[in-house]
């Protein structure tokens, strides 16, 4: 027999071995493939070309419009530590800070596509985190307050007056954030105002009739 | 003979799947730029906030353990600029020299140190940048502007409230009811003109 003959045998009765050694090989292959497609959330072209964009950012007039028209699709997140939460928030807000991202009961407020998410602080920093964060896991419908409530005190609670030159849209502006400042409160007090002063009970004197001097007879 | 003609069926197939595996391995193409943080680490760094620096701590450090990276326009970067800074914009950080700069920084251990128009702006870089797996970023806090023809910089409050919010609504509510508080007004005192006693009229 010869060297050729003996391989080609060993060959044909050892293919289906051979075979399933290669095939094994290349399942772990399969294995450590998706390790470049485990990458947690969006891919980073997408992270940067969403994070250079104003589109996540609501004004404080839109804002306002909104909650004074009850829009059900609204859900306000507080993103500032809880002191400064319990001391003045927006009205209906839920507070959630940036360590509380991955409390279940709280990440089910921001990983979800029912509500328009607006996340807030005093300015844009601690909200444009937790945005970005949501952003990289591909969370829907999050929205940033621009300015935060420093914007908002400046221009919903206590707007400037515009200037005499200033076009009609600026007064007409003003007067919108005058009227949205009283409806969250701005002028209104709860206490005095609501407790009307008991009204006097009327009371109603009779005339004393004046006697009538006799008039002159015959 | 049959049987013989099955195996080869079988082994032509296997050695087809073979083929076609291999094509896919060959011309899988791995992502050029991956995140190599999860969200899980990043929060926890984000949580600590050691990455933010003023100006006065960048004084304190050796110019040579650092390189300052602006990450503003080309156009803002051309007008006026923090000195020895590169211009980096967010979008240009995937760039093959962008990326060859940034690896050599982390290797030889310097900090990467940004900044932009405000610390928001600087944040957005250094998110990206930690993701990616440059955990030597840091951002400066500061503002930049561009008044009478020269670069400014100034420290940034970040998340100061300008106003005590709680505060200024009690005021606002408090002051507004004084204003309302209208005097209040005189009771009309009407005097009815007295009437004159009629004279009896004369009767016969």
């Amino acid at each position: 027999m010869s060297k050729r003959y003996k391989s080609k045998k060993f060959l044909v009765k050892t293919r289906y071995i051979i075979l399933a050694t290669i095939l094994f090989l290349l399942a772990l292959g399969l294995v450590l493939l998706p390790k470049y497609q485990k990458n947690e959330g969006i891919n980073p072209e997408l992270f940067v070309i969403n994070a250079v964009s104003t589109e996540r950012y609501i004004s404080t007039d839109l804002l306002a419009d909104r909650i004074i028209n009850q829009d059900p699709t609204l859900l306000l997140i507080d993103t500032r530590p809880e002191k400064e939460f319990n001391e003045f928030s927006l009205p209906n807000a839920v507070n959630i800070q940036l360590k509380d991202f991955f409390n279940e009961e709280l990440n089910s407020y921001l990983d979800q596509d029912v509500y328009d998410v607006i996340l807030f602080s005093n300015d844009n920093f601690y909200a444009n985190e937790v945005w970005m964060l949501g952003n990289r896991l591909g969370y829907k419908n999050l929205f940033v307050l621009k300015g935060g409530l420093n914007e908002w005190f400046s221009t919903i609670i206590n707007p400037k007056y515009p200037d005499e030159t200033m076009p009609r849209e600026a007064f007409e502006l003003y007067d919108f954030r005058k009227a949205a400042g009283m409806y969250f409160g701005v002028g209104v007090t709860k206490t005095k105002s609501e407790e009307k002063p008991k009204s006097k009970k009327k009371v109603i004197t009779a005339p004393k009739k004046k006697k009538r001097v006799p008039e002159g007879g015959c | 003979m049959k049987e013989l003609e099955r195996t080869k069926r079988i082994s032509i197939s296997a050695v087809l799947f073979l083929l076609v595996i291999l094509i896919g391995f060959l011309t899988f193409e791995r992502p050029k730029h991956v995140f190599k943080k999860n969200t899980a680490s990043t929060l926890e760094k984000i949580i600590k906030k050691d990455y933010i620096i003023s100006i006065s701590d960048l004084d304190t450090l050796d110019p040579s353990q650092y390189a300052i990276i602006d990450i503003r326009s080309n156009y803002e970067y051309a007008k006026g600029h923090m000195e020895n800074a590169v211009n980096i914009t967010r979008h240009d950080i995937f760039n093959d020299n962008s990326i060859k700069f940034l690896n050599n920084l982390k290797a030889n251990d310097q900090a990467i140190i940004l900044y932009g128009e405000d610390p928001d702006n600087a944040n957005t870089g250094w998110m990206l940048l930690y993701q990616l797996g440059y955990d030597n970023a840091k951002i400066l806090c500061i503002e930049t502007d561009y008044v009478d023809k020269t670069f400014q910089i100034k420290n940034a409050p970040l998340e100061k409230p300008n106003v005590n919010f709680a505060q200024v609504m009690a005021a606002s509510k408090s002051d507004k009811s004084e204003n309302i508080k209208k005097p209040k007004p005189k009771k009309k005192v009407i005097t009815a003109p007295k009437k004159k006693k009629r004279v009896p009229e004369g009767g016969c």
